[in-house]
């Protein structure tokens, strides 16, 4: 793993051009898919044979899941393009969210706003988040910014069915979030610790000079910038807490607002950063300098480099690789896309095929992206409610996680029986059941040109089709078998019409769809 | 964090419970019937089935039951330290009157909301642990839960929980030796004895009709069999699992004795594992949780308020799962927290991240009515930190039980490196 600090110096124009190279190796690679942990598994046991097509691996890995006409694209420009394009997302168009977006007014009201009109409406503010969330992830065409404003706002997780989140947290996902996704992160740190969402969800609103609340202090550096190896002490944590006092909300336009009578005033000390904080007028830029100082700590790059290396390569990441991203970090003032640049250039990179497991959002989100299903708007389909609800099923409601540590980021938190069960059952009402407000090609209708004559054919068409692979020989028997012919038996359109759901269901409820 | 969760203006689902339950259509009933929330279609009404398990006999030693309260709860409000008089000063605004305690002794009282808890404290079933904790400092709920579950504080060599090794030490061949209750497995489950996690037995099966679930099951098996990834494990044991739950699934419950589980997710959750306790499936571990312990804010004041509520819930939902049990005859049960709270009150009507905690023991074997621990005092001068100290490492409660009722010969398997001070606390089995 030393080869990771080389990987730093080369260009970073070029660091994708390995992976855009291998693409005349589509379809040939099968790769290993090893997730942490399965270390005892017995020596018979088979790796998952994922394709390692370099440019299917990319795809899997920047996106929500592949689509035929993604990977159509990809191909076409080059993997290395592909990335350009998608960390200048200001410069994509993205039509279909927002025609589908039009539906959901919270998203444009200010805190005030939505505090006097929905005052008696409150969860439909939240709704229209948590649908527009999984709207932008399955629609998006700025696919990689979606998975980095997924990523930031599990890093500054705040629960939103809380009892003033509930109505503050789109102002932060609009005004925080997404504006900071692939910008600096000490920007996105101090902006987030003056998002009254925030400030009310950690009860900073709540601390003052003389009867401090840690809540705050303590989570911003052990989960937000330090990490909780960072080395700091329950000293730094209080006198964190004394830094930001004064930092509070205004209760009538719910925006930020700062109270000197509040802050505390007297000389401060947390780890390398002191500050004689004389002047309780000068509170804010106080706070300001110690967020400063914590967004550039050696600790806080480890943290945030970390963090980026597990979402995007391996739940174990090569400390090597953690350590040159780091470097990246800091010798780049926090700025974010030469981060994510170094990382996905990486040679751990593209080594990882298959290293990672789908969590909820991101399995339902391939899976409508497979089938290709679109979104109606209007009359009575709300198709974002039953996608909700499955999401709620499956353990992941956008912004639903509970504790301040936002979703866990490793598979063995998602993988249980009661997890793999919802999987399954999740894949039977998107392909069979069908989910009210969402239309979309019939299963047999994608599968019919070429037509499948055989039963054979089909269930390669729907794997090629719906995984973007053949199964291996086992696999591919076990689909056929769940038909109850034989693979050379040859079908009428009527056969493949009430067998292409069902078998569509089963591919998308293998392993292969389990990994990105 | 915020609590607010108390006046939560949604249901857990994030999408409003009306808007589920009406406006039906097809489409939507199908999902959710899927989803359990239209119930089972055929629900018969039917004492409990035993089930047909592959034979492993009856096991050894007591259903351990280990319930987490995550959050931390506070100790010095669930068990009041009436007589101390420091309490009562670090306190002002939040502490629980001495005349409204249930007194547990000349020195310990219950919080009124934990009343139902008193019978089974007075037949002796119910131990109370004090001042107990982790000898690991952190102050984070994270690597407190983490450290508690896998029972080595601060080393993270081990990634096995407690319950995980306890089970793996053992024989036993049950494949459905634990259950973690949710749709994810607790750390200290965690090892090679894949535990089955469910949310609710009647809503754990494939959705199909009956007829096509054959074909699914065994497709479904036949896609996960033999992979070199944990969701081979996983995916093998679901199917294990909604074969072997269906004859449960179509049955209705009633607990027994008047039992009365709250409609709460903790109640719910107790009530899976009663049931499974009483079809005699071989359960030697089971996981709940319950969540919002975190009360930086308005904690309120006994009776009413925050933490109130919280303990009503643990009170009602531990006295019901003892009577549904039969006064949890061959059940243990501990119930734990990843360290209390700040002795002082905060500026918020709530108090901050402490150290030491409480614990409870409950079950057929416990020498219940009596308060354990060496009480350190709460004096300034006495604190950790501002904290109550930890005087009894909470490895020598759960050890014991293992050791005396689960059945465990060697502790050292469980907790290694650990030298273990037994309370007396329970009977040998």
């Amino acid at each position: 793993m030393s080869g990771e600090g080389a990987d730093a110096r080369v260009s970073r124009r070029g660091v994708l051009q390995g992976v855009a190279a291998g693409v005349v190796l589509a379809g040939s690679g099968v790769a290993v898919a090893e997730a942490p942990g399965s270390g005892g598994s017995p020596a018979a046991a088979r790796r998952v044979a994922l394709s390692s097509d370099p440019v299917l691996h990319a795809v899997r890995r920047l996106s929500y899941g592949p689509t035929p006409a993604l990977l159509d694209h990809v191909r076409a420009i080059g993997v290395d393009a592909w990335l350009d394009e998608q960390l200048a997302p200001e410069l994509l168009a993205d039509v279909e969210v927002e025609r589908i977006l039009a539906t959901f007014p919270t998203l444009k009201m200010s805190n005030a706003v939505i505090a006097t009109a929905y005052a008696d409406d409150r969860k439909t503010v939240l709704r229209e988040l948590q649908a527009a969330t999984v709207v932008r992830a399955v629609w998006s065409t700025r696919q990689l910014s979606e998975l980095m404003v997924e990523m930031w706002s599990n890093h500054l997780h705040i629960h939103a069915q809380n009892q003033h989140a509930l109505l503050l947290k789109t102002v932060d996902d609009r005004d925080v979030i997404r504006p900071h996704a692939l910008g600096r992160f000490a920007d996105l740190l101090a902006a987030s610790a003056r998002s009254p969402a925030m400030l009310t969800y950690l009860n900073n609103w709540r601390s003052s000079g003389t009867n401090p609340n840690e809540d705050y202090g303590r989570e911003l550096l052990e989960l937000h910038t330090l990490g909780v190896d960072g080395g700091y002490t329950e000293a730094d944590v209080a006198n964190v807490a004394l830094a930001l006092t004064g930092w509070d909300v205004d209760r009538s336009t719910w925006d930020f607002a700062y109270r000197p009578e509040r802050h505390y005033v007297g000389p401060l000390k947390v780890l390398g950063w002191r500050h004689a904080n004389a002047d309780a007028a000068d509170g804010v830029s106080t706070g300001l300098s110690l967020l400063d100082y914590l967004a550039h700590h050696p600790s806080t790059a480890r943290h945030i480099a970390r963090r980026i290396c597990v979402r995007f390569v391996s739940d174990s990441p090569p400390p090597s690789l953690v350590a040159s991203a780091a470097k990246v970090y800091l010798a780049e003032d926090t700025a974010i896309k030469p981060v994510l640049r170094h990382v996905l250039g990486s040679s751990a990179f593209r080594n990882s095929v298959g290293m990672k497991f789908r969590r909820p959002v991101e399995l339902l989100a391939a899976s409508v992206r497979a089938l290709g299903a679109r979104y109606d708007v209007g009359g009575r389909s709300d198709a974002a409610a039953d996608l909700l609800f499955l999401l709620q099923g499956l353990g992941q409601p956008p912004f639903g996680w509970q504790t301040p540590d936002g979703y866990p980021d490793r598979a063995s938190f998602w993988i249980s029986t009661q997890a793999m069960l919802q999987r399954w059952n999740m894949e039977q009402h998107l392909a069979v059941l069908g989910v009210r407000g969402l239309s979309g090609p019939r299963l047999d209708t994608v599968v019919a040109a070429p037509a499948a004559k055989t039963v054979g054919e089909l269930v390669d068409a729907l794997c090629e089709r719906l995984a973007f692979q053949r199964f291996t020989d086992e696999h591919r028997s076990a689909l056929v078998a769940a038909t109850g012919k034989s693979a050379p038996a040859t079908l009428t359109s009527a056969d493949v019409a009430r067998l292409a759901p069902a078998i569509g269901a089963l591919v998308l409820s293998s392993p292969y769809l389990q990994l990105r | 964090m915020d609590s607010g969760t108390d006046e939560n203006p949604l249901d857990d689902c994030g999408c409003g419970a009306d808007e589920r339950a009406g406006g039906a259509g097809h489409t939507r009933r199908r999902v959710l019937a899927g989803f359990g929330l239209l119930g089972a279609t055929a629900v018969v009404q039917a004492a409990t089935p035993r089930l047909a398990f592959a034979a492993g006999g009856a096991p050894t030693g007591d259903l351990v039951v280990q319930i987490f309260l995550r959050g931390a709860m506070d100790g010095l409000s669930a068990v009041v330290p009436y007589a101390d008089a420091d309490y009562h000063v670090a306190r002002p605004g939040i502490r629980v009157p001495t005349s409204s305690v249930h007194k547990l002794d000349g020195f310990f009282g219950l919080h009124p909301a934990l009343a139902p808890l008193l019978g089974p404290w007075r037949r002796r079933h119910l131990a109370v642990v004090h001042a107990v904790g982790s000898p690991h400092p952190t102050r984070s709920h994270f690597d407190a839960q983490d450290f508690m579950e896998r029972g080595v504080p601060g080393d993270l060599s081990l990634s096995t929980g407690w319950l995980g090794r306890h089970l793996a030490s053992r024989p036993g061949r049950s494949d459905l030796r634990a259950v973690a209750v949710g749709g994810t497995a607790q750390l200290a489950l965690r090892g090679p004895v894949a535990p089955i996690t469910l949310r609710r037995i009647v809503d754990f099966t494939l959705v199909a009709e009956d007829a096509e679930r054959t074909v699914l099951e065994t497709s479904v098996e036949r896609l996960y069999a033999g992979l070199a990834h944990p969701m081979s494990i996983a995916g093998k044991g679901t199917i294990s699992a909604t074969r072997r739950l269906r004859a449960l699934s179509r049955t209705t419950y009633t607990p027994s004795g008047g039992a009365k589980y709250p409609n709460t997710e903790l109640g719910k959750q107790l009530t899976e594992v009663a049931r499974l306790a009483k079809a005699r499936v071989g359960l030697e571990a089971a996981c709940v949780d319950s969540t919002g312990w975190d009360t930086h804010e308005s904690q309120g004041t006994a009776p009413a308020g925050r933490l109130s509520s919280l303990l009503s819930d643990l009170g009602a939902a531990l006295a019901a799962f003892y009577t549904d049990l039969g006064g949890l005859r061959g059940v243990t049960v501990v119930v734990m927290s990843e360290f209390g709270r700040r002795v002082a009150e905060n500026g918020s009507g709530g108090t901050d991240h402490g150290h030491g905690g409480v614990m409870f023991v409950l079950g057929g074997g416990v020498v219940g009515g009596k308060v354990y621990g060496r009480w350190p005092g709460l004096a300034p001068a006495r604190l950790d930190r501002g904290d109550l100290r930890v005087t009894t490492d909470y490895r020598d409660v759960l050890g014991e039980i293992l050791l005396r009722r689960g059945g465990q010969t060697s502790i050292a398997r469980v907790f290694p490196r650990h030298n273990l001070a037994p309370l007396g606390l329970v009977l040998p089995r």
